[in-house]
């Protein structure tokens, strides 16, 4: 049998994995089996099996994908000196995914997360230093008042993230979390009254 | 023995199976026998072995009798907050990452005896203690304290809730104490 070349198989990963999450969407995730994925994708058990060796873990793939999309994020990010606006464009991340995907999901996700005892990419990324920088440089140009060390500020802004997504699916998406997020984190980094974001302004409408 | 002393009973009892085997590997057949119980008469305590968890940790965080809003007991307004949240981190580090986790995750099924909101009363009881520190002048924390005792919360189960991603690698009361400070303004 002819082997699949690198590119190949990257592209039949990822039509499982977008197959798979347009199922996840459409109806309950415990309603969609590994077999109707499979059709779906016009490939058999085993095939499936040798790219992924569950059905949950296809929620690791999606949510792991925030990370894919912060490199293009922050290509993009205008605005180099509001730091505070880029700061927080980026930790919240993940959390404008779950809030435009389905809460089950990202239930599903951190529980399996929780369970296996799994730190996922996004929190040993190589933004992570990006971000302190950029809480280093908040605070020097008085950006943000809270001085505490820029890698226990971050530390504290991803555990927050972590904290209110919970409670987020706890309540059943009783909230809006990006928007709720925002405020609180506003609060801690103790934004300086007198400045004005141009990017929080333009990203989250604040 | 009461019904709240037999509640009480099973609960420890499971706890410390569940320490001792893991979550998934004890049965509600073997908790009943460890407690001398049947099984409808476990059921008319607890629903499933999660809730167990999760009604032993409500039990826990109400257990000081002495409350928390004595400045003199505690020195300060402000280390009544401190005692206060490293009381309840303590609590949830007791469980051990793997028991905490297995609380987390029932947590997201159960919204209505959670524990994001079943503390209103501490929640009540957070803010008025935040307000005197403010008064005080230990910190310089904003007004809202209702909406700062609920994000100190969150605050709080989000470092935990990464303590158990992380396999309990970080000493996760030190570093919350630090950032409990730093989020009030604290003035120390």
């Amino acid at each position: 049998m002819k082997k699949n070349t690198e590119e190949q198989n990257q592209q039949r990963l990822d039509l499982i994995l977008d197959t798979a999450m347009d199922l996840f969407l459409q109806r309950d995730i415990d309603d969609v089996s590994v077999m109707d994925i499979c059709q779906a994708c016009n490939i058999t058990k085993p095939t499936f099996y040798k790219y992924i060796d569950s059905k949950e873990r296809i929620l690791i793939h999606f949510f792991n994908g925030a990370v894919d999309e912060m490199e293009d994020l922050w290509e993009n990010l205008e605005e180099p000196q509001d730091h505070l606006g880029r700061i927080l464009v980026m930790v919240t991340n993940t959390m404008k995914r779950a809030e435009g995907s389905k809460t089950q999901l990202f239930e599903r996700y951190l529980a399996l997360c929780l369970r296996e005892h799994r730190i996922t990419e996004r929190y040993t990324s190589k933004f992570v230093p990006l971000i302190q920088d950029e809480i280093r440089q908040a605070q020097k140009d008085g950006q943000i008042l809270n001085l505490g060390d820029p890698v226990l500020v971050y530390e504290s802004l991803r555990n927050l993230g972590l904290g209110i997504s919970m409670r987020w699916i706890t309540s059943d998406n009783a909230f809006k979390l990006v928007e709720s997020y925002i405020r609180i984190a506003c609060s801690f980094l103790n934004v300086n009254p007198e400045y004005h974001s141009e990017l929080l302004a333009r990203s989250f409408g604040l | 023995m009461t019904k709240k002393d037999l509640l009480v009973t099973i609960q420890k009892t499971a706890f410390d199976l569940f320490n001792e085997k893991g979550f998934d590997a004890v049965t509600v057949m073997e908790i009943c026998r460890a407690c001398d119980i049947t099984k409808p008469t476990f059921y008319k305590f607890a629903s499933s072995k999660g809730a167990l968890l999760l009604n032993y940790y409500e039990y826990l965080l109400r257990t000081p009798k002495e409350g928390w809003n004595d400045p003199v007991l505690h020195g300060s307004w402000w280390k009544c907050v401190e005692d206060m949240m490293i009381y309840a981190i303590d609590t949830l580090i007791a469980y051990g990452y793997e028991l905490a986790a297995q609380l987390y995750i029932y947590n997201f099924h159960e919204g209505e005896t959670s524990l994001f909101t079943f503390q209103d009363e501490l929640i009540d009881e957070l803010a008025r203690i935040l307000k005197n520190a403010r008064e005080e002048g230990s910190v310089e924390c904003h007004e809202d304290y209702r909406q700062l005792a609920l994000s100190l919360i969150d605050l709080m189960l989000g470092y935990v809730g990464f303590w158990c991603l992380s396999s309990g690698s970080f000493d996760v009361k030190e570093r919350y104490l630090y950032v409990l400070r730093q989020s009030c303004k604290y003035r120390g």
